[in-house]
């Protein structure tokens, strides 16, 4: 099949995935906010990561985001966790309609989500804007955030929930005691999901965030529109170290092909 | 069937839930057939008017036209770049290799759209490498490119690939390995077996993945707006503009029921194509 081929094509997917981080990387540290200029001792300044962090603009928005982000990935889990249960040990008559009912926010697009929000939040008066954000973002983040509870639960072998029940111990308390513990991983996995989705998310979280309220995402994009700001770099490597330190805890938790594995095999 | 209490605790937090979906996207389903007369005045009696405006309108047309483009010169690219590294990580023994792919792919997952745009932005950008190469090679195009249909391509490409790449690792591990033993012991040469066996037998795992990133790229918002630097937009650009600029929602919502419809048919012309494809 041509070996050198195949080697090279996977390296250079690879290289083609990682490289433009770097290049951002290398260009945060750059006095004069050149692009992809190397970092020589002439060259590097903390400059742009000073004046970043003065700003209150993007320091709010990252809190802001930070707020959002953690309440979605615990309401997302926790309804998730109540789902994958009745998922995975129930069976009724519609219960594969339910299933697609839940899955279905893929489908569509997310300015028609954000969109569809914003217009029934402004009808109800609701104008609670971080409220508003952490509603809409649980509805775009639990599909996939349900994903790796399902097959957590699936995974989980319930002879030794029933053997702990047989023994004498109440259902909660063997669900409790026995279950949930095994499980842990995948509320690991499901909760970073709904949060790098929740941080992540411009399509949503631009219909619904007004003169006092932006997240992160939504300031930078804001900045970089107005002009060209070096600071954009610095908020981009705060968030590639975010990706790395979720990335390793799904690493330790649940090990990367697992996880992979059990979320997109059907 | 017993109604088990627990049963029911556990529904109300879904039902609830499925309300949430469900609601604002009806509500918007309705609101497109109001009658727009000015900022939150939206007034019976119900009309088509939004619609015919969406189907009638040269920019809207254009622009969902150019969006189909878009999203399918996106995923195709998507699909063939991801499929080597989908093949290493479903076939490969080497267990070092496959956990720095794996990382490198769910990185690229993780990491925010914004980040990896603006990375893009500075590539073909007017300083970027893909000036300096172009020049370099003696081709002419080099800093023109941003801002154009093909920088949009190029970043939804970048965007997508690690969802391909994904989605296709548990098709691709379907396929027995012993078919493609055999075929190479009848004699066919690697690539003839590449071609003529692996690559029909993988049409099932293409499939799911372009289904994918078309859903992603059609939806597309953040990397038009980036890319496209607004002489490129694509349909939810355009939602954005008619509905936060003139709130316009009944106009927003009837293109955002378009886009759906849109979307569907899309994925389901492009399942189509690869079944006749995996067939021919």
């Amino acid at each position: 099949m041509g070996e050198p081929v195949y080697g090279i094509s996977v390296a250079l997917g690879i290289v083609f995935l990682l490289v433009p981080a770097l290049l951002i990387i290398v260009t945060s540290f750059d006095t004069n906010g050149i692009i992809g200029r190397l970092p020589t001792s002439a060259n590097f300044s903390l400059r742009w990561y000073y004046s970043f962090i003065e700003d209150t603009k993007f320091t709010d928005g990252f809190v802001t985001s930070l707020i959002v982000a953690s309440s979605c990935g615990a309401l997302t889990t926790t309804t998730g966790l109540c789902a994958s249960y009745i998922i995975t040990r129930y069976a009724f008559r519609g219960k594969n309609l339910l299933t697609e009912l839940l899955m279905s926010p893929t489908v569509f697009p997310g300015v028609a989500i954000g969109l569809s929000f914003m217009y029934m939040f402004i009808g109800l008066g609701l104008r609670q804007a971080v409220l508003n954000l952490i509603i809409a973002h649980v509805v775009i983040s639990f599909p996939l955030g349900l994903r790796p509870l399902i097959a957590a639960f699936e995974t989980f072998d319930i002879t030794i929930e029933k053997a702990a029940v047989m023994l004498g111990a109440s259902r909660l308390r063997a669900f409790r005691e026995v279950t949930l513990p095994d499980i842990i991983p995948g509320f690991i996995a499901a909760y970073l999901f709904a949060f790098a989705i929740s941080f992540d998310d411009v399509a949503v979280a631009v219909f619904l965030t007004d003169v006092h309220t932006t997240t992160f995402p939504v300031a930078m994009l804001a900045a970089f529109r107005r002009s060209v700001d070096p600071r954009v770099n610095v908020g981009c490597v705060f968030l590639f170290v975010m990706t790395v330190v979720i990335v390793f805890i799904i690493e330790k938790s649940i090990g990367l092909e697992k996880l992979v594995r059990s979320v997109y095999a059907r | 069937m017993r109604i088990n209490p627990g049963l029911v605790l556990l529904l109300l937090p879904l039902v609830c839930l499925i309300l949430l979906f469900v609601a604002p996207l009806v509500n918007i389903f309705g609101v497109s057939f109001y009658h727009y007369e000015g900022v939150l005045d939206y007034r019976l009696p119900l009309t088509l008017q939004n619609y015919i405006h969406t189907f009638q309108s040269g920019t809207i047309r254009s622009t969902f036209l150019r969006t189909g483009m878009i999203a399918l010169y996106s995923s195709i690219l998507a699909v063939v770049i991801s499929y080597p590294v989908s093949y290493y990580l479903s076939w490969s023994t080497n267990r070092r290799g496959r956990a720095l792919v794996m990382s490198a792919i769910v990185f690229s997952l993780f990491a925010s759209t914004i980040a990896r745009g603006l990375s893009w932005i500075y590539i073909l950008g007017p300083q970027g490498a893909a000036g300096k190469i172009s020049e370099f090679l003696g081709l002419g195009i080099g800093s023109h490119v941003l801002h154009t249909e093909f920088s949009v391509v190029v970043g939804l490409t970048y965007i997508a690939m690690p969802f391909a790449t994904l989605t296709m690792i548990s098709p691709l591990q379907k396929i027995r390995p012993v078919i493609r033993d055999a075929a190479m012991m009848l004699g066919a040469s690697r690539v003839e077996t590449f071609l003529y066996i692996t690559v029909p037998l993988s049409i099932p795992g293409i499939t799911a993945a372009l289904a994918v990133c078309l859903t992603l790229t059609l939806a597309a918002f953040v990397i038009p707006l980036m890319l496209g630097g607004g002489i490129v937009d694509m349909v939810s650009n355009l939602i954005f503009g008619r509905v936060r600029e003139t709130l316009n929602f009944p106009l927003g919502s009837a293109m955002s029921m378009a886009l759906l419809c849109f979307s569907i048919a899309v994925m389901y012309l492009s399942t189509v194509a690869t079944k006749r494809l995996g067939r021919a």
